[in-house]
């Protein structure tokens, strides 16, 4: 295991976890998100292909828009 | 041209502050802003903007005010369902300060129309409900080079920025792909505490303030994520996105685009209603 902050907070996390992982972990579609590991903002397509390190600092940031669709 | 006694007298508050003095308070009074929505966002924004002393204010949205706008959308009053949402906030903010130019203007926001409204603004401030005006917000800000500040709410989050086009990231350059439709819940789908439009709102109308003074540190290449069951306000670094369709290094977007068909709100090809609802 190793411990990242995920949203500001500590968590521990599977070695080797992947954004992806994270994700379904915390029940958000992929598609509801803008992530950044780091301060670096990160691509969608590689949200399955990128391993979490030991402190890493990962955001996920959801799309709002308000109102009626 | 100097303040007069009554101006002294109503922006006293305001003048005491060594951050406004009268030189601040007249560059208020200079400030032209275009505000994006009259409801749950606009109607915060718009309310303190004005009771600021904001030289001119141009308010654009093509919604009636409805019973269940009541809960959050507090430039409108009971007696105002069925009116024009712009109507009626014009009505509340001339009320507070009759000194401020309000334009109401009765009409859905386009690619069509935005060029043209915003050009004898300095800026724009995003309180729309949809994904395709927000982009269309930022676009649009971007190539003519005037300040955003948007912010955006849902349930009990909100989050808010500022954008000072080319010199820190725009919305796109953090939201890039709009998601796609059924993804993101609105406040009709998944509801919205009424104070939150409140709170973000407060915080964009307080980021143009300091923007016309030019005081403080603004939320440039900073995102305000704010979750107000736990009360966390927490600030996330957001850097330039050297990929940004519109302000990145080679930019693709020069000039304003469909935006319902980019968010997949209509399909390519589909007739384009005139519909002024949201």
């Amino acid at each position: 295991m190793i411990e990242v902050y995920i949203n500001g907070e500590k968590e521990r996390v599977r070695e080797g976890s992947t954004i992806s992982e994270v994700l379904t972990q915390k029940k958000v579609k992929p598609e509801m998100v803008a992530v950044e590991i780091n301060g670096k903002l990160i691509d969608r397509e590689d949200y399955a292909g990128l391993n979490l390190k030991e402190g890493d600092k990962i955001e996920y940031l959801f799309y709002m828009a308000g109102g009626s669709q | 041209m100097d303040l007069t006694e009554e101006q002294i007298e109503r922006y006293s508050r305001n003048i005491i502050l060594t951050e406004v003095g009268g030189k601040g308070q007249k560059k208020l009074a200079e400030a032209k802003v275009f505000l994006i929505g009259a409801g749950g966002l606009g109607s915060p924004i718009g309310y303190y903007l004005a009771a600021a002393g904001v030289g001119k204010l141009g308010l654009i949205d093509s919604d009636h005010v409805e019973l269940n706008n009541l809960q959050r959308q507090i430039a409108h009053k009971s007696e105002d369902v069925g009116r024009p949402k712009v109507e009626s906030a014009k009505d509340t903010f001339e009320a507070l300060n009759p000194e401020v130019e309000i334009v109401a203007y009765n009409e859905r926001l386009s690619s069509e129309n935005m060029m043209d409204l915003i050009k004898d603004y300095d800026m724009v401030v995003d309180g729309s409900d949809n994904f395709p005006t927000r982009y269309l917000a930022n676009d649009a800000s971007v190539l003519s080079n005037k300040p955003l500040f948007t912010g955006a709410v849902l349930r009990f989050d909100g989050q808010a920025m500022t954008v000072i086009p080319r010199k820190t990231p725009c919305y796109r350059c953090l939201f890039e792909q709009p998601p796609p439709p059924g993804f993101v819940p609105s406040c009709e789908q998944a509801g919205i505490m009424g104070v939150l439009p409140g709170l973000i709102g407060l915080v964009q109308a307080t980021e143009v303030i300091k923007y016309i003074l030019g005081v403080g540190t603004l939320l440039t290449g900073s995102l305000l994520v704010v979750n107000a069951l736990d009360m966390s306000f927490r600030k996330v670094k957001v850097p330039r996105n050297e990929k940004c369709p519109v302000c990145g290094e080679n930019p693709t977007v020069t000039e304003l685009i469909d935006y319902e068909e980019f968010c997949g709100v209509r399909r390519p090809n589909e007739r384009r209603s005139a519909s002024s609802g949201s």
